[in-house]
């Protein structure tokens, strides 16, 4: 007898699109992406990357169509089960959005934030237990800054500011991993080397992975499932090996008003 | 001047004469002649006359005091026997002033603090399909502007002055008449420090999972701590001064020492006074810094 046991769907957009006021930032789209995916979103400045990524961890609501996480829909779903599902949704956001005047165990410890109340999380932050320490401390020396463990995060470098991001997104025990061009403002080498660290944690821990990113080469080398987007509609959805190099030069040629408006919205 | 300007347009290829410079110097022109004429009549219109301060005992007065700046006094410049030393005196008018301030912020600060919450809507949840709550939200966000409007409004002396002549000089009616004003003012800049903050970090706290409010205390106060505390002590420094002003008007702080021995043209005693007051807030400006600069906030 064959047994295939399916891997069940983290993220699933049927039709699924937003509007601002009246612009369309994605149109209805749909796509369905499993457990333990690694995806990378490709696409010029304001095709929906970031539109894309905010509807699956519900920091936007769809204006249209249906957005289904982790087998919840986000639009039927509310109070309790939504932090409850938005706690296992982890997010690298483009400006990182740590807290530059603490230290860099507390903006990693307020990764589990949304599994604590407001006075479970105030005694982290300020008397964390050891075990939580080591924890942190574990994290860090796998990412390579164990020493910045009781560093103040205003007084690490840019790249080292994308490891804590990294740790606070692993510490969260996370399902999901979205990271919106995490990558944008480090060197090619930390680049290179903070997406192949994202993509090892999300092989070794089987957590869905999506990452936006400019930088093609790196989505193609890195990635077995690139979705392109432009103008918020979907280009293509495969594995880089099935795209030939016109359909990502097609992705990013824009025209003169284009470039000038800087996407839609 | 501005044919200099146009000249060295012209050598560098750029236009001025697109740009309205005699226009711009004109407005700027206009603006300080307007603000020198109103200061002008202000002045004739109160009757400000500096002249008068020459007058023979004036000066006099002026250079005795001046002078006594030099030589502050260690002891009563006329002794009573039986009071206590003088340097005693003065270090438990100074102690009587801070206990007085530290009161006056320690009840200002807590009500500020939650006028300062509510005048805020940088923590309101998401409030799509709830309008009670909306409306809720509202109607406390304009009560508590408008009570901060009001306590700001008037001078913590006016305060003082209307509760000690309905309750009698006493030290409660005198803090109450502090926190009033303190606390609006606390509120009122507590709010613009917190609203002036980056939400990034409250915004990824929801995002993960966190209620309002803990991504609010978490992901907002963090960051504006050091702003907070830089303010707090700054009016604390202001309730040493109001405290100091209240002796004035028969609270016993330092001001109320510094008026007797004023009264008496002792003013030797006054500057012994005013170093020891001088001294005080030295010493909690150092404070400051350097709890600030341990938060990792600016030391300024």
């Amino acid at each position: 007898m064959n047994v295939t046991h399916e891997r069940p769907d983290t993220f699933k957009l049927e039709s699924a699109g937003r509007n601002y006021e009246n612009i369309s930032a994605l149109n209805p789209t749909t796509i369905s992406i499993k457990q333990g995916e690694r995806v990378a979103i490709v696409g010029p400045s304001g095709s929906g990357k970031t539109t894309l990524l905010s509807l699956c961890n519900s920091t936007v609501l769809a204006s249209s169509g249906k957005v289904t996480v982790l087998g919840n829909e986000l639009g039927e779903t509310s109070g309790k089960t939504l932090k409850k599902i938005r706690s296992k949704i982890a997010t690298i956001p483009q400006n990182l959005a740590l807290v530059d005047s603490l230290r860099v165990w507390q903006n990693i410890i307020t990764g589990q934030i949304g599994c604590r109340g407001f006075l479970g999380n105030l005694i982290d932050l300020i008397f964390p237990s050891k075990n939580k320490i080591l924890q942190i401390y574990s994290i860090l020396e796998r990412l390579g800054i164990e020493e910045k463990l009781f560093a103040t995060t205003s007084n690490l470098s840019g790249g080292q500011k994308q490891r804590v991001a990294l740790a606070r997104a692993i510490y969260q025990n996370p399902q999901a991993i979205l990271a919106d061009e995490p990558v944008s403002s480090v060197d090619p080498a930390r680049a290179e080397n903070l997406v192949q660290l994202l993509n090892q944690i999300s092989e070794e821990e089987n957590i869905t992975l999506i990452m936006s990113l400019h930088n093609l080469e790196l989505a193609k080398a890195h990635f077995p499932r690139l979705i392109g987007l432009r103008n918020g509609e979907v280009q293509f959805d495969s594995n880089p090996a099935n795209l030939n190099e016109n359909k990502f030069k097609e992705l990013y040629t824009l025209s003169d008003r284009e470039i000038l408006d800087d996407g839609k919205c | 001047m501005i044919e200099k300007f146009l000249m060295m347009g012209n050598a560098n290829n750029i236009n001025f004469n697109k740009f309205p410079i005699e226009q711009i110097f004109s407005r700027r022109r206009k603006v300080l002649i307007t603000i020198a004429s109103v200061a002008i009549v202000c002045s004739f219109l109160i009757g400000l006359n500096p002249v008068r301060l020459l007058n023979g005992n004036n000066l006099k007065l002026a250079g005795e005091f001046i002078g006594a700046a030099f030589t502050p006094a260690l002891d009563y410049e006329n002794p009573v026997p039986g009071t206590e030393p003088f340097l005693i005196t003065v270090i438990e008018s100074v102690l009587m002033t801070l206990r007085f301030a530290l009161l006056a912020m320690s009840v200002s600060i807590p009500i500020g603090a939650l006028l300062a919450f509510f005048s805020t809507t940088a923590w309101w949840p998401k409030v799509r399909n709830k309008r009670g709550l909306k409306l809720l939200l509202i109607g406390t966000l304009i009560i508590s502007k408008s009570w901060i409007t009001f306590a700001r409004s008037i001078h913590e002396l006016m305060w003082g002055i209307l509760f000690i002549t309905a309750m009698g000089i006493s030290t409660t009616a005198a803090i109450i008449a502090v926190s009033i004003p303190f606390s609006g003012i606390l509120a009122k800049i507590y709010s613009e420090i917190i609203e002036e903050h980056s939400r990034e970090a409250q915004e990824l706290f929801q995002s993960i999972g966190a209620g309002f409010f803990s991504s609010f205390c978490l992901g907002i106060i963090p960051q504006a701590l050091p702003d907070l505390l830089s303010y707090t002590f700054y009016r604390l420094e202001c309730a040493l001064r109001t405290a100091t002003v209240f002796g004035f008007i028969g609270i016993e702080t330092i001001g109320y020492r510094i008026k007797l021995s004023s009264d008496e043209f002792h003013y030797h005693e006054v500057w012994t006074y005013l170093y020891v007051l001088f001294g005080s807030i030295a010493m909690l400006e150092w404070w400051s810094r350097s709890i600030r600069k341990r938060l990792g906030g600016s030391a300024n």
